[in-house]
């Protein structure tokens, strides 16, 4: 079946395509490259269409073998992608396809309406500002070409201004909805796309935060709202590792379960506080992980963030797009076990065998001191004396590792002096833990804090009567680490964020001017767009109306309404204003409605100075005199001048004769009224 | 200038009694550079207005009879052999003349007609592959028989539309006849003064352009067409060039009147003399008495909204 | 089948709302607006973003389908307004034959109101498929719409609809106008033998009836068609280049012939009048005087196409039951 071409010179199509291809390319991530090829494949198709190098379209059955053939790889690979890039991947490829053989008007709706979707995919995988703009310009580009496919003949500059002003129209209308519209938790579990992690991970092994450590992507920002607490006090606790397998620790699976059970029963935990508290808020970025961030012991209202008993914050959804929480953290409340025969059962567990030399070192402390306080100076002090060196490149330790650190190499990374101490706690009886999270911060100004991934840091805790204690080994170790960041702690080894251009970079002053201007553009962004939730929500309707009553809520909605209603009617208010920009005409008219009042009714086929010399025939002297200066003065603007100048001073004039026509009109004794 | 043609107008009042208001369509109708249709029956003064016209302009005048065996070379003129130097020699006929009276336009035959329209239209002629040019200003009177009589070829409408304005002249008044017996001699014509020179006309004819038209006034034409073309009522509606001849006669009308702007009645003026022979068709459904263009006139309002 | 048995309240309630005119102006009164098919599918668009934004927690899908919502409440207007500024009167219809179509030139004035319209307006009978669309940014008036026509007699023009997708597509603006403007309709002309009557009403058998073309005179050039004697073509003419011209001659014969309505056939009175009809064309074609007389109504000879148009009047309302239907 040979088809013809409706595509030639069809700039609905062509941008429709450019949106199609740009989009696809934004979501080379998620996308397979065969998948990417075949948009790339429509996109030559459909332009060799349009510029009518080509004339016809592919035929249907081409077509259809190519679909199915697709239908057919995807299906056998696209099992292992997931739902969401499953789905992803089905719809670009289904809408690539279908634009390879768009003809119908029907097609192209549909087609369009995917894109629109398509490109809120995208947001779901990119949201900073760049991307953001250019999935705004992709939607403007497919108004337009709504707008050509409606009305073919119009021009680009005419067609742009016609669409940009409904855009602009829209905008106010957008806000208020966003605004008004109640934020809603999420209806369903999302699948979230797989791979593409970032920042911390549920198990550690040695040696895995250093890679983190080389990473200057942003992990969360944090806006206190008063104090903020210095530096080394910053340990953002994110995840609690209680489970050691002789090389790696990792969240205990027990404690995932009865988080689990937790969870369904809905049982939550509200910790006992104490103290004074730390509020602020943190907005973090997507990490695809549920782990957030808090100081010591942080408490949160927000109810879609789960309160775990080990004290961590976990949200009840991935981290999919950026979120923002209010914490607010009590540095000096104690830690308390909820039950704590489970806490110390699970935080004394140990492999059955491994690292004998750190078995019998441990044993031979223990039998020399007595108390845990005096037991933990005693392994402290172990790290202080012998010659322990900070490194983010630390050599591998594939068996014994523990051995091979506290004897051998003694050099290493947070993880290792952590992963040591509390192996060695618990060798010696103490429950302890490993903590990941962050430690530090960057200050921007007065405003907010950056804590990026090369912050990530892993800590201990020990279990006291007093609850959990925080134990830093890095700190007796790497000093620096903790006072100024990681970036002076390993300065003389030149390994931090090696091969990264920005490490270099940053030393220019303009350079480093410009990324924290970025930086802070980017974070208003968060805050304010991306971080826009219930809780600003309420505290902007709180200002607006006080005190949040059904009736006032009612009268909000309808004043919002109402105000929909006013602004639709403002941006045509050329059409529903009678335009009263009174022209000398408009007098001369009301002039001549006087007259019709006064019985003197102009045939509507006169002219304007036929008409004057019949009144000059019929009416009394002073109406006439009165007409016929209006006349003279109406046809000079009407037909002789070209000058505006000239047309404001014969509107005031004409003001002032109608004044006095009515005037006149008014003197005419009803008896002599005479009419024709 | 309006002086000057205020001045040609009374002398021309001076043969023609009575016609002042026809006298000043015609000068329009010349002025505008368009040709002039008079239908009107024999003895009404249409040789006189229009010779009186050549006069006070100063232009050269010739009158054709039209019959029906006019050929169109009588009128064109001929190439005649000129044996002495072995050349044809153009001898140019009676249409070699600034103002040009067709007599009886509708005697000759289709062929002489269409000669002569196209001479008009295109102010030359070709003749055996040789194109010669008419003189400058060109003016056709053309006067045709109201009455359909036997052996008549009526203008088809197409050619009816080369006339920029048609009018009739009609009986004059009682006072208007009886000064006219009065008057002691018919070589009155023979007697007028040039008034305007032909350069000067050309300058006026430039002037007319300059016209000031407002948009109001553009509207109340278009108006005019538009309705024209949109209602049952005409046979055949006004054309684009219709509208530009209105356009062009009103804003001579307004120079005639010694105004450089144009307002309502400078087009309703003009618009029976212009538009009526355009509005009618040879399906002579309606009745000659009642004018398609003064119908026209009343429904649509000249002032705008 | 819902729509057909609702069909005639729809038609009463549409006179009622929109009564017939000769011209409209477009606005409240007479516009219909509704989301179109696409609008449909837009808005569903509109809330699988909501819920995409909500399920991820991600404001800018939220916010992409708030302003796609947002445009479409701008658009509900911009797409009525522009609609509103169109005015429609209707031009001069011909008078068909019976069975042909007539065009129905619609003038459209996209400047009516204070601002212009714009986009394609689609055109069509009422109930049927669109028949032409035509361009407001590009516009030729009229714009013609091809009505079909049944039965002689004067009839009143269907129902015509406009519709609109300007400026996104997402609303569909339409009115249903009736123009209040009748339509008369000639029978359809039925071959057969030509009938005449002399003045004293003696039938006349075909033969004699003298043929209007005749060899005397001269009448007019008309464009020559296959099949016509070559000693007609104009040479002259085609000598100068301007195609094939043939000379058409007239015969001057003053006979005057009648024509009548058959009385002693069984036919129907429709196919009759027909015969008559083609008749009338017949005598037209030959150039023929003829008079006519149908019932009381008798026409006086003549031979130009307005007699030919009253005695085709005539045909067209005898005897008609729909005359002012």
């Amino acid at each position: 079946m040979v088809r013809l071409n409706p595509s030639a010179y069809n700039k609905a199509h062509l941008l429709l395509t450019l949106v199609l291809c740009i989009s696809s390319f934004t979501l080379t991530e998620p996308l397979e490259t065969w998948i990417l090829l075949i948009v790339c494949c429509a996109t030559i198709i459909r332009f060799s269409l349009f510029m009518n190098w080509q004339k016809h379209q592919i035929s249907l059955r081409t077509l259809n073998l190519l679909a199915i053939l697709s239908a057919i790889v995807l299906a056998t690979f696209g099992w292992q992608l997931g739902l969401l890039l499953g789905m992803l991947n089905l719809l670009v490829l289904a809408s690539s396809l279908k634009l390879m053989l768009l003809a119908s008007r029907r097609d192209y709706f549909q087609l369009i309406s995917i894109q629109f979707f398509l490109i809120g995919t995208g947001l779901v995988f990119n949201q900073n500002i760049a991307f953001s703009l250019l999935y705004g310009a992709l939607t403007m580009m497919l108004l337009l070409s709504l707008a050509f496919h409606i009305s073919p003949v119009n021009t680009w500059s005419g067609q742009i201004k016609r669409t940009g002003k409904l855009c602009l129209q829209a905008v106010p209308l957008c806000i208020m909805l966003f605004l008004v519209t109640p934020k809603l938790g999420p209806m369903w579990q999302m699948p979230v796309g797989k791979g593409g992690e970032t920042g911390l991970s549920d198990k550690v092994t040695p040696g895995d935060l250093s890679q983190l450590a080389r990473s200057s992507d942003l992990a969360f920002r944090v806006n206190f709202d008063d104090d903020i607490p210095v530096m080394s006090e910053r340990y953002w606790r994110a995840l609690v590792l209680e489970d050691f397998d002789g090389k790696s620790w990792q969240v205990a699976p027990f404690r995932e379960r009865i988080r689990q059970r937790y969870q369904r029963t809905n049982h939550i935990f509200t910790p006992r506080t104490s103290g004074p508290g730390i509020a602020y808020q943190v907005l973090s970025e997507p990490s695809k992980n549920p782990w957030l961030f808090g100081l010591d012991l942080a408490v949160t209202r927000d109810n879609t963030i789960w309160q775990g008993r080990e004290y961590q914050l976990i949200s009840r959804y991935p981290l999919q797009s950026g979120i923002s929480y209010r914490v607010r953290s009590y540095t000096q409340a104690p830690l308390l076990p909820d039950v704590e025969l489970l806490d110390r059962r699970l935080n004394l567990q140990l492999p059955e065998q491994g690292n004998p030399r750190t078995r019998e070192w441990a044993a031979n402390l223990r039998q020399r001191h007595d108390s845990d306080k005096a037991f933990i100076g005693a392994v402290s002090n172990y790290f202080q004396e012998q010659e322990f060196r900070y490194t983010l490149n630390p050599s591998p330790m594939p068996t014994n590792a523990m051995d091979q650190f506290l004897f051998e190499d003694r050099a290493g990374f947070c993880v290792h002096y952590a992963g040591a101490m509390a192996y060695a706690l618990r060798l010696g009886g103490i429950p302890a833990r490993m903590v990941t999270g962050y430690l530090g911060g960057e200050m921007r100004g007065e405003e907010y804090m950056s804590v990026y991934q090369y912050d990530a840091h892993a800590w201990v805790e020990w279990l006291s009567e007093n609850g959990w204690q925080r134990l830093d080994p890095t700190a007796l170790v790497s000093p620096l680490r903790l006072e100024f960041g990681l970036q002076r702690a390993v300065e003389y080894e030149d390994s931090f964020m090696q091969g990264s251009a920005l490490s270099r970079l940053q030393q220019l002053a303009w350079v480093n001017e410009l990324r924290m201007l970025l930086a802070d553009m980017d974070y208003l962004w968060s805050r304010w767009i991306l971080g826009f939730d219930r809780d600003n929500q309420e505290d902007m309707l709180k200002a607006l109306l006080g005190e949040v009553t059904p009736l006032r809520l009612a009268l909000a909605g309808a004043a919002l309404v109402l105000f929909t209603a006013l602004l639709l009617a403002i941006y045509q208010y050329k059409h529903w204003l009678v335009i009263r920009h009174s022209s000398p005409a408009y007098y001369y008219h009301k002039g001549l409605r006087l007259l019709e009042r006064s019985d003197i009714e102009r045939p509507r086929w006169m002219g304007p100075q036929d008409f004057n010399s019949l009144v000059q025939q019929q009416q009394p002297a002073h109406v006439a005199r009165q007409f016929d200066k209006m006349t003279r003065c109406y046809l000079r603007s009407s037909y002789e001048t070209r000058d505006d100048a000239e047309q404001q001073i014969l509107k005031k004039r004409m003001r002032f004769l109608l004044a006095k026509l009515k005037k006149a009109l008014k003197k005419k004794p009803p008896a002599k009224r005479q009419g024709f | 200038m309006q002086a000057k043609i205020q001045q040609a107008v009374n002398q021309i009042s001076k043969v023609i009694l009575g016609k002042e208001q026809e006298i000043k369509l015609a000068l329009t109708c010349l002025l505008a550079g368009g040709h002039l249709l008079i239908e009107d029956l024999p003895g009404m003064g249409k040789t006189t207005l229009s010779n009186a016209l050549a006069r006070v302009f100063g232009l050269g005048f010739s009158r054709i009879q039209f019959t029906s065996d006019l050929l169109p070379a009588d009128m064109l003129g001929v190439n005649i052999f000129n044996t002495q130097h072995q050349v044809f020699n153009f001898h140019p006929g009676p249409l070699f003349n600034q103002v040009v009276l067709a007599d009886e336009i509708n005697r000759a035959s289709p062929k002489t007609q269409s000669a002569l329209l196209e001479a008009m239209e295109e102010h030359q002629i070709s003749l055996d592959g040789e194109t010669h040019a008419l003189p400058s200003p060109f003016f056709v009177i053309g006067t045709q028989n109201p009455e359909h009589q036997a052996g008549t070829y009526p203008l088809p409408e197409s050619q009816l539309d080369r006339f920029l304005m048609r009018i009739q002249l009609g009986y004059p008044s009682w006072q208007a006849e009886k000064d006219m017996l009065r008057q002691p001699q018919q070589k009155e014509v023979e007697k007028l003064q040039p008034v305007i020179s032909p350069t000067s006309l050309i300058e006026l004819q430039q002037q007319i352009s300059e016209v000031h038209a407002s948009d109001d006034i553009l509207d109340y034409i278009l108006r005019l067409v538009t309705y024209s073309r949109e209602s049952e009522k005409f046979p055949s509606a006004l054309s684009p060039r219709a509208s530009k001849a209105l356009l062009q006669a009103a804003r001579s009308w307004a120079m005639v009147n010694n105004r450089d702007y144009l307002i309502p009645e400078d087009v309703q003026t003009v618009l029976p003399a212009v538009a009526e022979h355009r509005l009618r068709s040879a399906l002579a459904e309606h009745p000659a008495q009642t004018s398609l263009s003064q119908w026209l006139l009343e429904q649509v309002d000249p002032l705008a909204a | 089948m819902f729509r057909k048995t609702l069909q005639p309240q729809i038609n009463t309630w549409l006179d009622k709302r929109i009564p017939p005119a000769t011209d409209f102006s477009l606005n409240l009164g007479n516009i219909f607006i509704f989301p179109s098919r696409f609008g449909m599918l837009y808005l569903i668009l509109c809330v699988a973003l909501f819920v995409l934004g909500t399920n991820y927690q991600n404001n800018l899908i939220l916010l992409l389908g708030f302003f796609l919502l947002a445009l479409f409440l701008v658009s509900l207007l911009s797409s009525y307004l522009n609609f509103a500024g169109l005015k429609i009167m209707v031009g001069k219809v011909a008078h068909p034959f019976a069975g042909d179509s007539v065009s129905l030139p619609l003038w459209i004035d996209t400047s009516a109101q204070k601002h212009s319209a714009h986009g394609r307006l689609h055109l069509g009978l009422y109930g049927e498929k669109v028949q032409l669309s035509v361009d407001l940014d590009r516009l030729t008036n009229p714009a013609e719409l091809s009505v079909p026509t049944t039965r002689r007699g004067r009839l009143p023009l269907p129902r015509v609809t406009l519709s609109s997708y300007f400026p996104l597509g997402m609303f569909r603006c339409w009115t249903h106008l009736r123009f209040d403007r009748k339509v008369l309709v000639y029978p359809s002309p039925l071959p057969c033998p030509v009938i005449t009557y002399s003045a004293t009403g003696e039938e006349e058998s075909e033969g004699n009836v003298a043929t209007g073309e005749g060899y005397d005179d001269f009448d007019s050039l008309t464009e020559y068609q296959l099949g016509q004697p070559l000693y007609h073509v104009a040479w002259k003419q085609v000598a100068k280049g301007q195609g094939m011209i043939s000379k058409k001659f007239s015969s001057t014969s003053n006979n005057e012939v009648w024509l009548r309505l058959a009385s002693k056939t069984d036919d129907e009175l429709e196919s009759r009048l027909s015969h008559l009809c083609f008749m009338i064309l017949e005598m037209e074609n030959r150039g023929q005087r003829f008079g006519l007389k149908l019932g009381d109504n008798t026409i006086q000879p003549g031979k130009s196409s307005a007699h030919r148009h009253q005695c085709l009047t005539s045909l067209a309302l005898y005897n008609n039951e729909h005359n002012d239907g």
